[in-house]
């Protein structure tokens, strides 16, 4: 009788009359519609997770309980359930940083329990309002506590979030009365074993294969970046439907998204950096197949949920057959063939590498921070940064985790070292890292492997299978691996001729009021190079440690670009900062620059202190104080006037040297180096 | 991590999550779970599917009402328990190994279900010397504090104390410097005391325990004040009373109730800087002390059966 009810609903759900429950389904829905059920659903997505706890809600709340909270990472996910829910006369609301005038509005209808659904990010259970206006109400009265994407509560998963640790002590702290259901698409042995500890010992697990029998899956062996480049903008055009291309890093996403735009396709950049307006627009238009392709982060990888992409192109292999598998899978979950293509770069195990090393803090900044706060009154994070040498992001890291770790904790944007005693967890990090090593390794070995692709990716999900039959090592390529040398060509110098953007600073670093940066502001500005980088960037390092003499090669390059850039109003004359160590290499360049340009080079910058090299200090507070009295100015001409330097690293040293320009009476200021750290 | 029986503890007797909570006193809890241990239940119990305190024999309609409610604001009451842990703050219930036995022997039903703890929670099973007095003391006074506390410390005795200004901070203080440990078991606003400075650096070497029975977050009422002193009394092996007034203040009304319920052994501080109240409560029962190295050799003496003024006391 139960059965017929949990179907009638199914039907209701799916518009289907003649649905039936996949396997698993009605064992979840039982398992969570008891007091005190566990489950955790190990299912690929578009399984349908959603059923089961959208029926597990009708019935519960039918049995007079509270709304279900709904634990979700993804912005889109919520989207979609929300209208997915009022299918089934449910009522979902969700609360998030992007609808906070909503809130009181939502938490009074909590109280009214007139809603049956609550869906909430990680991040709003550590948010104080959030925390002390209505979460204790709702802990009392959840009838279902649904944890999405649930290998992030894993140390162990590819992807742990510090949010999720969180999560993880409201479920372990809960009377066992709450039913609670954990889902994921992506977790192997190791993780389920986590989860399971983590939820108790009375939890039913539902595990179902992996497979997404559409799916072909390639490996492409190409080191050269422009050569990429090019192989998609000559593949993606004779694809069907609409795809992803994972990049990396921000960058490359930009990149290779500007490449292909420039190569007519209709292509969109979407990483952590967009605006969430923006993110939204491009997931809307990639499902309606209005967009040929997204090139992403990571940003766009879980839960993304839209059956009719019919291909994902990695640009760089990722460090984990896990996460790889998760991206790689959104392909083909409705179609009848869809293509999973690695395409292995160069420079993948380097940034795979830095991932790795930097998913901890170290030790030593943990030490430095915990000392700052324990000797302070509490501490705000400008005020941290005076205390220890790091950059703002890095630090906001540090401090979330030392947070999730109970060794700090935050009163509004205040944070007191806890009472608690705390060690670094040594051992724990080591044995992630090791982990991460044999990920990386293993995909390492998927590009290098004969075996089947697939059978290879779901063994290292735990899920054993036969060759697929439809991967290149199984049967011919299923798409051409050679590269258009004309594109090739085409894509490296359109690397090469890239714009690396100055972007003025906005604001003095907190501490620092003398710099007024709303009236004396930088222009936008440009840089040659990427420091290091094959071509300009080598001879600009070359130039800077070992000729002592920028190339005339340089001078060509730069003057060609500033004319390219034609700034408006047009500079009339130029001048450099003074170089640091090597006596007047900056200088020399920036005379024959103005010889090439046909404007006048003033000597007006004076470096009166020699201070620390910039690229020394890590956060802002520290690098605006390093050059702020570093440096006088002379005189100035009224005109637009052309910065030169280098090489740009915080940006602090042309913001504090342009604030003195215009002090002096200059016109508009636009800086311009040889190369970018890209550590600004 | 709190099991399922001390997440109990919390839901039931403990007013975490709201401050406005019914919770279950004491005598109440110490009722209930009287219930209990005759059925042989497990407090986790609560939390089955079905429970009803209505069914078990012995507990009261009023209780089981009680009990009821509480239920129902369970999950904000375990989860700020475990929450708790960010400021440093471990919640220890009645049914935890790391509460402390003395409470459980000598408050009898008066013993609080949950208590409030941060800093080194082995000092709580310790032998330690309750140091009391008023807030305001004289010279002579302080100077007594500071060496029963230095007297304490050499006999390897940590030092217990309420954390108020005067006596309390003077025998605290007198015991660090002299390289001890300290328990202060404060009235009020444990959270707001991690931060004070001090605070965390002795946490860090291990040198103190501070606990609490009211919730972190709390403000000073008299009757928590009350509350605290009785459990100085209890956890100490023998508590000096410094300088009390005479039938008025905190000191004086902590010292006759913990002689009444002989909670512990009490000595009376009868040399310089002694209270106006301190020969009453010599004359009520107190073991008079004249020098602090008397204070190991004076627990011999102290009696052990009530006195004959208790009893008179008793019936007034």
């Amino acid at each position: 009788m139960t059965d017929s009810l949990q179907l009638r609903l199914l039907h209701e759900l799916t518009q289907n009359p003649r649905a039936t429950f996949h396997p698993g389904q009605i064992e979840a829905i039982d398992a969570v519609t008891r007091s005190g059920g566990r489950a955790l659903v190990v299912q690929r997505t578009g399984w349908g997770k959603s059923a089961v706890y959208f029926i597990a809600t009708k019935i519960l709340r039918a049995a007079g309980t509270g709304p279900t909270v709904i634990v979700s990472p993804l912005l889109a996910l919520m989207r979609n359930q929300i209208e997915a829910a009022s299918r089934l006369d449910l009522t979902a609301h969700t609360v998030n940083s992007a609808n906070r005038d909503d809130w009181v509005n939502v938490f009074a209808a909590i109280d009214a329990d007139e809603i049956d659904l609550l869906l909430i990010s990680p991040e709003r259970l550590n948010n104080p309002q959030f925390r002390e206006d209505i979460l204790p109400d709702l802990l009392n009265r959840m009838g279902l506590l649904v944890i999405d994407e649930a290998h992030c509560i894993s140390d162990w998963g590819h992807d742990f979030r510090p949010d999720y640790r969180r999560l993880q002590r409201i479920v372990e702290a809960l009377p066992r009365t709450t039913p609670v259901l954990a889902t994921t698409a992506t977790a192997n042995n190791r993780v389920v074993a986590d989860i399971e500890e983590q939820l108790g010992s009375n939890l039913t697990v539902i595990r179902g294969s992996l497979d997404r029998p559409s799916l072909r899956l390639q490996v492409i062996d190409m080191p050269n970046k422009a050569d990429r480049m090019a192989w998609l903008a000559k593949t993606i055009p004779t694809l069907p439907g609409s795809g992803i291309v994972y990049t990396l890093t921000i960058a490359d996403a930009k990149r290779v998204a500007r490449f292909l735009i420039a190569k007519g396709i209709d292509a969109e950049a979407y990483t952590g950096q967009s605006e969430t307006e923006d993110r939204l627009d491009i997931e809307d238009r990639l499902s309606v197949n209005a967009l040929k392709v997204v090139v992403a982060t990571s940003a766009l990888a879980m839960g993304y949920d839209n059956p009719h992409i019919q291909f994902v192109v990695h640009f760089q292999v990722p460090g984990s057959p896990v996460a790889y598998y998760q991206q790689v899978g959104r392909a083909g979950r409705a179609v009848d063939t869809a293509y999973g293509v690695a395409l292995s770069g160069a420079e993948d195990v380097r940034i795979q590498d830095y991932f790795i090393e930097t998913a901890f803090p170290s030790e030593e900044v943990t030490a430095r921070i915990l000392d700052a706060l324990g000797n302070s009154n509490g501490l705000k994070r400008s005020e941290l940064l005076e205390h220890v040498n790091m950059q703002w992001s890095r630090l906001d890291g540090t401090l979330k985790l030392l947070e999730v770790e109970q060794a700090v904790y935050r009163e509004g944007g205040t944070f007191f070292r806890s009472a608690a005693a705390w060690t670094y967890p040594r051992e724990r990090v080591e044995s992630v890292n090791a982990a991460r090593r044999r990920e990386q390794q293993a995909m390492a070995d998927y590009v290098t492997t004969d075996a089947c692709l697939m059978s290879f990716l779901r063994s290292e999900l735990d899920d054993p299978s036969q060759p697929c039959g439809r991967c290149s090592n199984c049967t011919d390529d299923p798409l051409d691996p050679t590269v258009d040398p004309k594109l090739s060509g085409d894509a490296h110098n359109f690397i090469r001729l890239e714009p690396i953007v100055i972007e003025p600073r906005k604001r003095p670093p907190y501490g620092i009021d003398r710099l007024d940066l709303k009236t004396h502001r930088l222009e936008e500005g440009h840089a040659l190079s990427r420091y290091g980088d094959p071509g300009w960037g080598e001879l600009v390092q070359r130039g800077k440690y070992q000729a002592g003499r920028f190339d005339d090669e340089l001078v060509m390059a730069s003057a060609k670009l500033i004319e390219r850039w034609n700034p408006s109003p047009a500079p009339t004359w130029l001048t450099a900062v003074p170089s640091h160590r090597v006596e007047g290499v900056v200088v020399d360049f920036a005379r024959r620059l103005a010889d090439a340009l046909g404007i006048e080079f003033v000597e007006t910058v004076e470096r009166v202190r020699d201070n620390s090299e910039q690229k020394m200090m890590h956060n802002s507070y520290q690098q605006a104080r390093n050059v702020l009295d570093a440096f006088r100015v002379q005189a100035a001409r009224s005109d637009p006037v052309l910065l030169i330097d280098d090489i740009v690293n915080s940006r602090w040293t042309l913001t504090v040297i342009g604030n003195l320009l215009m002090q002096a009476g200059s016109g508009a200021v636009y800086p311009f180096a040889l190369a970018d750290s890209g550590k600004g | 991590m709190l099991t399922d029986s001390s997440k109990a503890v919390v839901a039931l007797a403990s007013r975490l999550g709201d401050s406005r909570r019914p919770s279950l006193s004491p005598t109440e809890w110490d009722r209930f779970s009287a219930v209990l241990a005759d059925q042989q239940l497990d407090v986790a119990m609560v939390f089955d599917d079905g429970f009803s305190a209505e069914s078990l024999p012995g507990v009261t309609e009023k209780i089981s009402a009680k009990i009821n409610t509480l239920l129902e604001t369970a999950g904000a009451a375990t989860v700020e328990a475990a929450d708790l842990g960010r400021f440093g703050i471990t919640t220890i219930t009645i049914v935890d190994d790391a509460y402390p036995g003395a409470f459980r022997q000598r408050l009898g039903n008066l013993a609080p279900p949950v208590i409030y703890a941060v800093g080194n929670l082995d000092l709580l099973s310790g032998d330690g010397v309750g140091i009391v007095g008023s807030r305001n003391v004289t010279e002579e006074g302080k100077t007594a504090a500071e060496e029963m506390a230095r007297e304490a410390v050499r006999n390897g005795r940590s030092v217990i104390s309420g954390g108020a200004r005067g006596v309390d901070s003077f025998a605290m203080n007198a015991a660090f410097m002299a390289g001890g440990t300290v328990v202060g078991v404060l009235a009020d606003s444990l959270q707001g005391r991690i931060r004070k400075s001090g605070t965390l650096q002795a946490i860090d070497e291990g040198t103190v325990c501070l606990l609490s029975q009211q919730i972190p977050s709390a403000g000073f009422t008299p009757h928590a004040a009350m509350a605290r002193n009785k459990l100085v009394y209890a956890l100490s092996e023998v508590t000096v009373v410094v300088a009390a007034d005479h039938e008025t203040g905190g000191t004086w009304a902590g010292a006759i109730e913990a002689l009444k319920k002989h909670n512990g052994r009490i000595a009376v501080w009868t040399g310089d800087g002694a209270g106006p109240g301190n020969s009453a409560l010599v004359n009520i029962g107190g073991s008079p002390l004249t020098s602090p190295d008397q204070l190991f050799d004076a627990q011999q003496d102290l009696p052990t059966e009530p006195s004959e003024q208790l009893g008179l006391l008793d019936s007034a």
